[in-house]
Formats: C-alpha cells, structure tokens, sequence
C-alpha cells in the first residue's frame, strides 16, 4: 500500500467518524446543544462544497474516459494500399509540417521518374531525350504540371478563375496535394492507361470499408500479459472514470442546499455521494474461473469453406460476474458471414453462455483465443484477459483442379516449355503421315482412307512435362489491397497458385514451390504424393508465405540478405517460373529480369493492388503500370490480374494478348 | 485392352471439347466464381443497442419530468440537458457529451431544490432517475463501442442496470429513513458537523 492511499484510508476513517459524530448530536439534541455553533460556519463549509464542486467539473473535463478498445475481428485485416506511404509522406508534410524539403524531393523524384518513363514510352525515345522533353514543358497542356517540373506552360489553362476558386473551397485538400493531383492527372492524361472512366472520380466520396484496424489485432499465441491461470491471461485493469464527476453534483446540491436551507437538495447529494461509494466497492472481476470451450463444425475445412464456430463460455467460479463481454479473436485473415462473434452477458456461478457464428476458413493453422473484458457491478472497473483454448482449425488447400483449365488453353499457355515439335501421342493435331505398320488402329485417319483408299496416320502433338517453379513474392510491399478488408496479394497470388498448381499438377508436369524473403523457403520441382503433402504443408503454414505480413508476425529477420540468393542458387536450368507479385516494388521487377535473363520463361501472375482512392495510390498505380509496361517489352509475360475479376478471366485475357 | 479403351474415350473427347472450347471456359469461369468468395461479411455496428438506448432516456427524461417544470429557472436547464442527453445516446455516441446533458438536467434540479418546491422523496427520485439514466447511457455507448449493436448483449445491460437501480434504492431508502427520523427537530449544530463530514468524505470520494 503506497503513502497516498493509506492517507486517503485515514481520510475516509476521519470523514466517517465526523459523520458519526453528526449522527449522534442529531440523535442527542442536548450534547447538541453544548456545541458552540455559529451558522457561518455552516455556511462557509457550503460555500467551500459549491468551490468544489466547481474544481471537480474542471477536472472531468475533457478527462478520458476509457474502456478497452475492441478489434473488428469479423473483418480482415486492413492491409495497405500501394502509395499510402505517399500520401504519409503528404500528411505529415502539411499537417505537421514534418520534412518540407525532405519529403517534397521524394515525391518530386519520384514523378520525375514516371514521367520521363511515360514520355520516353510514349515517343520511342531514350531517357535522356525525354528529360529534355519534359524540362521544356511541351508534353503537357496542362500549366500546373508543366511548371511542377519547372517547365514552361503549353497551352492555356483551360480551368476559369472561379472554377479555381470553387474547387478550393469545395475541398478540404492543401494547394500541395492538388497540385499534385493536378500534375498525377496530367501524366494519367498523357500515357493513355486508363481508358475507363477511371479519370473521372467525385473527391466528395467517402469510402467506407470493412476491415480490422491493423493497431488492434491481437495476435494468437503471443504470450503477452501476465498468464494468472494455465489458460487465462490478464492484459490490464483500470478504471473507466464511469461515475467520475457524480461527485461535483453532491457537493454543488449540499453546498446550496445548505445555503437554501433545503432538506431535499441534502438528501439528493448524500444519494449521489452513496453511489460514488457504490462505484468504489467493487473489486476488478476474476476472471480465471471461466472455462471455454470452442467447437468448429470442421476442425480441417479447406480455404474458403464455411465452418460454424460455436463458443462455450462457463462461469465455474464461485461469485458472480456482473459484466462480461466476449470477444472471440477470429484470426485476422478470415471473415465472420453469419451470427456473431461476440457476446454480451453477465453469469452467475455456474452458469454458461454459448453464442455461435460462421466464418469463412483461410489457408493455416490456427488457434485464437478469447477476449473478455470483464467490468465490476458499478461498471466504473474493467479488466481484459484473453482465454485460450485447445481448439485448432487446421485449413489444408486441397490442391484439386476447382477451375477446370481448358487443356487448349494449356498448351498454348506454356508454350515453347511444353510443346515438343514431335508428332506422337498427345492431344493436339500435330500433322497426317503415311501410315506405317505398327501405327494404332486408332490414329488412322479413316476420313482419307474413305477417300483415297489409303491408310495414313494422324499425327498428336507431344507433350513433354515441363519444369515449373512457382515462386513467390513474400516480402512486406505484397501484403497490399486494393481495398482495405480484401484479401492482399500474396493471399490472391497463393488462391491462384493453387489453383495453378493443381491444374499443372493433373497434367503431369514437375512443380516447386518457393518464395523470397528474409525465411528461406524452397521446395524443388517434382511430383507424386509425398510432394503434393509437401507443397500442402508449404502453402498452409510456411513462414515465408504466411497470411499474417512480416511486420505483425517475425521479429528479426535478416533483411539485409538478398532475398533471392537461396532461390538462385537451387533453380534447375530450364525451369518455368510463375512469379506471384503484386509489382509494388522495383526488387520484384528486377528478380523477373534477372530470372529471364538467365533463361527461364517468366510468366508474372500479378494481383492489381492498385487504386485511385488518393493521389499517393494514384502515383503507385502509374509506376506499376510503367513496370509491366517494361516488363513486357522484354518479353515477360505478365497476367494483370484485376482484384475484382476472377483468375480465369484474368487468364484469358491474357491469352488472347499473347495469341496475338 | 484397358488401354485401348482409353485412347478411344480420348479420342471422342477431342472433337468435343473444340467445339464447346467456348463454353468450357464459359463454364470454368462460373465454376471458380462460385469458388472466390461471394459470401458478405457482417456488419458491425458501432451504436448503442436499443434497449440501453431505451432505458437510458426513458430514465433521465423521467427524471427531468419530475424535477425541472416547477421553477421557470430550472426548465431551460432540464430541456437544454435532456436534448443533449438524447443526442449523445443517438446521434453522437459520446459519453462526454452525455455527462454535460446529464449535468445539465440535475443543474436544473438544484435549482428547483433551492426554491424548495419538492417534497425530498419526489427530488430524490427524479435525481435517482436522472443518475439510473446516465449510468446505463454510458454502459449502453460502451456496449456500442466494444460490441456493436448486432450482438446480444441485453441481458448485460439489464443486470448492469437493475443493480446500478438497486443501489440508488437502497441508498434513497436509508437516506430517506434517517431524513424521517431525524425530523424536523433537528439541531443545526449536528447536521453542520454532518454536512462537513459528508463534505470532507465526498472530496476523497471524488475519483
């Protein structure tokens, strides 16, 4: 017990026992009597009350009130967008007026960059050249933008004084921010990637998402808080100020009704100084009697299934808790689509509550816990504990074929890699030769021997097995979406990859699986079941591709090693790789690069992250469209994948381009 | 012979599966959008549940009923107050502002008490209520917060709310009977050192 509590003990005993001395003269009128007494002093104790009360009032306000912040879990995690770094970078520089030049220099490089790449694009010139092009200014009609690169204006400013002056007013952006919009636009303008109607975007619009902030997600498994019981761990307690200020009426209604005179007012402060005392009597509940028990409809469902979780909670204790809210700690990357997670209830000793709600199952293993935040009887304490439980869901991709790829599609899909340029077997017409003894009865061409009488021979196109790595960008720039509560795109990229992976598999060629980053992961091309378990187990809980990113999971990593020297040094010569990358980064663009260049056929399978909610996501998105513009032009083969369509979709697209 | 057998269904696959080449990928694209997840997620609303919502006001406009329109002072303060309270119960959802809404109205009711107008059970009722009404608007914004309106919570809020209510009895109750057996003979001297002691205690009492 510190020095300040036991002086406010000594107080409350003091206080108490003056009390009981009133209580006394007010029950023996005589003794009374012999109290020299004077009715200013009555009064002046009011009038000191009334002060009080004043000084208490002064002192809520504006107090926090707290209670224990509550995570989203029926929501995924909101995981960034490519380009919120910018638009940090932009807040922090106009709001706080952090990093002025710093800041504006990156920002300017940056476009600089974009656009002396959409320039050079543009026109079939170098680099150089380009530069020149936008130092004078001319690649623009557009005023503000040509003098953001300190060229001078082409063309009139087509926008009228008033127009300027509503666009300020209506929004509540800094002249920096729309300048940079301004010059975004232009660059949009002049490299043509958007045809849609995606230009044009009311800066009104406020979008909603569902998604868990990232700052509250509680982490399963991690041992944080003070563990009071084999399940139970407390992370903290403290009071929630519920009844604070109830004091500052007590002592404003005895104050005047002392003043008054007024019996009703006494009587109206003593019932508000009874429930301050109310509100101190609680202890923080005790929470390590509760038991829980969870129970899913299929602990081994596979990504995307539905699985029903029901939770049991029991008060095995002795006492009551008053005020209980549960909150089950659905892993991050999944979603609840039905019931909810939550429950508000209070428990009498052995009792049970059980509340029960559907989520969708993703790739892992996982086991979360429950949150409680437990109030006393008055509400004005609160604790949180999280309980853990032994139920595990354990979610395997399968690793079938779901998405039927057409086998057409197959072949021209890989191509070079896979096709031979022998006739044999195989599925595809290859070419008709003479018939020679031996040849099955099968693949003679009866057509012809109708005809001419002749026997002759169709011939298939023969399809070898073809080497393939799938490989992974598993670094912190892919764990992005383009909205917040989707899933990133390393989780689109693996659904894919899955789905890939068991389309290629039922084809017989050899696959492998691997990813860069700081976890070296690698599993060789090659078949058969004991392989097919391996890429299962990969897929479901390999730390190098996890569905949690690196900033939330792993504490220290070796990100200074070159997270492809691993992968480099076992890559078997003549090996297709489909890299999975959302192309947020220059590192991946340069893996493709290097890959190709050393010989294997890179097809880039990438998610689109992409999106024009702000000007930061709007610069992100121009400098991912010029990398798989390069990429292209080198001859890699780059599937942008629209979030929003599905993958086969997004192939045959694709396909076609290629076809052509 | 088994071989045979399979080469031959191969073969009358071939011709099909070119024609309906068209179809197929038709068809393998509505397989895997069945796949990708077309489930809606829940809403989670962020808003007090209606019960507490209902209690809430019901509470304190009651209490406002029953102290505030008897002095022409005190009844800005009860309707300025009880406006106030229902907004942050719905619209605002802040429990600061709840607590000025409810200090508002009990303004009110001091005011009334110095005119003397109530009798003490109608003041300590109609504080008692105005109190109930606060605690379970706040209890009822933190439910909101850390639940959501879309999850059962009422049976938390109504035992939360029947014992804050059991206590304002009981302690109305034991104030009322000492204020009845106290009388009207009351010695000054006494409820002076009285009040100073509740005072004193109060101030300790303050956090």
């Amino acid at each position: 017990m510190n020095v300040g509590s036991a002086i406010r003990n000594a107080g409350f005993i003091i206080g108490l026992g003056v009390i009981t001395i009133g209580l006394f003269l007010l029950y023996n009128p005589t003794s009374a009597a012999a109290v020299p007494f004077n009715l200013i002093v009555g009064d002046l104790a009011a009038a000191m009350a009334i002060i009080l009360a004043v000084w208490v009032v002064r002192a809520r306000w504006g107090s926090q009130l707290q209670e224990t912040p509550v995570p989203d879990v029926e929501y995924r995690m909101a995981s960034p967008s490519p380009g919120d770094e910018i638009d940090s970078m932009i807040y922090r520089l106009t709001e706080y007026g952090e990093g002025t030049i710093e800041f504006r220099e990156r920002i300017y490089e940056r476009l600089h960059e974009i656009t002396t790449a959409v320039i050079a694009h543009q026109r079939g010139i170098s680099n150089e050249q380009a530069e020149q092009v936008l130092a004078s200014g001319e690649w623009t009609d557009n005023a503000v933008a040509a003098n953001y690169f300190g060229g001078a204006a082409h063309g009139a400013d087509d926008e009228s004084v008033l127009d300027q002056f509503i666009d300020k007013w209506r929004s509540r952006k800094s002249p920096y921010e729309r300048e940079l919009e301004t010059v975004v636009g232009a660059i949009e303008e002049i490299g043509d990637f958007f045809e849609d109607s995606e230009l044009e975007r009311d800066d009104e619009e406020e979008d909603e998402f569902r998604s868990m902030s990232m700052s509250d997600i509680r982490v399963g498994g991690d041992d944080s808080g003070e563990r009071v019981a084999d399940h139970v761990r407390y992370l903290g307690e403290f009071s929630t100020f519920q009844w604070t200020g109830i004091i500052a009426f007590a002592l404003a209604a005895i104050g005047v009704g002392t003043i008054a005179s007024q019996p009703a007012l006494l009587l109206a402060g003593g019932l508000a100084i009874g429930l301050a005392g109310y509100s101190q009597l609680g202890p923080y509940p005790g929470l390590t009697d509760l038991e829980v028990s969870r129970s899913l409809s299929e602990e081994m469902p596979e990504p995307g299934d539905e699985v029903d979780v029901t939770v049991t909670v029991e008060n095995t204790g002795s006492s009551l808790l008053p005020d209980l809210k549960l909150i089950d700690q659905v892993p991050p990357t999944m979603t609840v689509v039905d019931g909810s997670p939550r429950m508000g209830t209070a428990l009498r000793a052995g009792n049970s509550v059980t509340f029960g709600y559907t989520v969708v199952a993703e790739r892992g293993e996982h086991d979360w816990p429950l949150q409680v935040v437990a109030r006393d009887v008055s509400g004005a304490r609160e604790r949180e504990a999280l309980i853990d439980t032994d139920t595990t869901m354990n979610c395997v991709p399968r690793l079938k074929t779901i998405t039927e790829m057409p086998v057409r599609m197959q072949t021209s899909m890989f191509a070079g890699g896979v096709e031979t340029r022998v006739g044999g077997d195989g599925l595809e017409f290859f070419s008709v030769r003479d018939y020679m003894p031996g040849d099955p009865k099968r693949r003679i061409d009866w057509k012809t021997y109708a005809r001419t009488g002749e026997f002759s021979t169709i011939d298939f196109r023969e399809e070898n097995a073809a080497r393939v790595v799938l490989l992974f960008d598993g670094r912190q720039s892919s764990y992005v979406t383009h909205e917040p509560g989707q899933k990133h795109a390393l989780d689109k990229g693996i659904d894919a990859a899955i789905d890939v992976f068991a389309s290629l598999n039922d084809q017989g060629h050899l696959i492998g699986v691997a990813a860069f980053n700081g976890i070296p992961c690698w599993l060789g091309p090659s078949t058969g079941q004991l392989h097919l378990e391996r890429v299962r187990n990969v897929f479901t809980e390999h730390p190098a591709i996890s569905p949690m990113p690196p900033e939330l999971t792993d504490k220290d990593e070796g990100r200074y090693i070159d997270p492809m020297i691993h992968i480099r040094r076992q890559l078997p010569e003549n090996t297709q790789i489909f890299l999975f990358s959302p192309l947020t980064d220059q590192y991946t663009y340069e893996v493709a690069r290097r890959l190709d260049g050393a010989g294997h056929l890179v097809t880039i399978i990438s998610p689109d992250p992409s999106n024009d909610r702000s000007v930061g996501n709007r610069i992100a998105r121009l400098e991912r469209q010029i990398r798989v513009k390069y990429l292209r032009d080198h001859g890699i083969r780059v599937v942008d994948w629209d979030p929003d369509e599905n993958m086969t979709l997004a192939l045959e697209y694709a396909q076609r381009r290629w076809g052509a | 012979m088994a071989a045979t057998a399979q080469e031959s269904e191969t073969e009358e696959e071939l011709p099909d599966s070119a024609l309906s080449a068209e179809e197929e990928q038709l068809e393998s694209a509505t397989i895997s959008s069945v796949e990708e997840e077309d489930f809606e997620v829940v809403e989670v609303i962020h808003a007090p549940p209606r019960i507490g919502q209902i209690i809430a006001i019901v509470a304190a406009f009651l209490g406002m009923a029953i102290t505030a329109p008897f002095t022409v002072l005190a009844i800005p303060f009860g309707l300025a107050g009880i406006a106030i309270f229902i907004a942050a119960m719905t619209a605002m959802q802040s429990r600061g502002w709840l607590t000025v809404g409810t200090g508002l109205i009990l303004l009110g009711a001091i005011l009334t008490g110095s005119f003397g107008v109530l009798t003490p059970e109608i003041m300590l009722m109609g504080v008692g209520l105005v109190l109930i009404g606060w605690d379970a608007g706040q209890h009822a914004i933190t439910l909101g917060n850390q639940l959501g309106r879309q999850t059962r919570s009422h049976r938390n809020q109504l035992v939360h709310t029947a014992f804050t209510a059991l206590a304002v009895g009981i302690i109305g109750g034991i104030l009322f009977g000492i204020y009845q057996f106290a009388g009207d003979g009351r010695p000054a001297p006494a409820v002076a050192i009285m009040i100073v002691g509740i005072i004193f205690t109060a101030w300790l009492l303050r956090k």
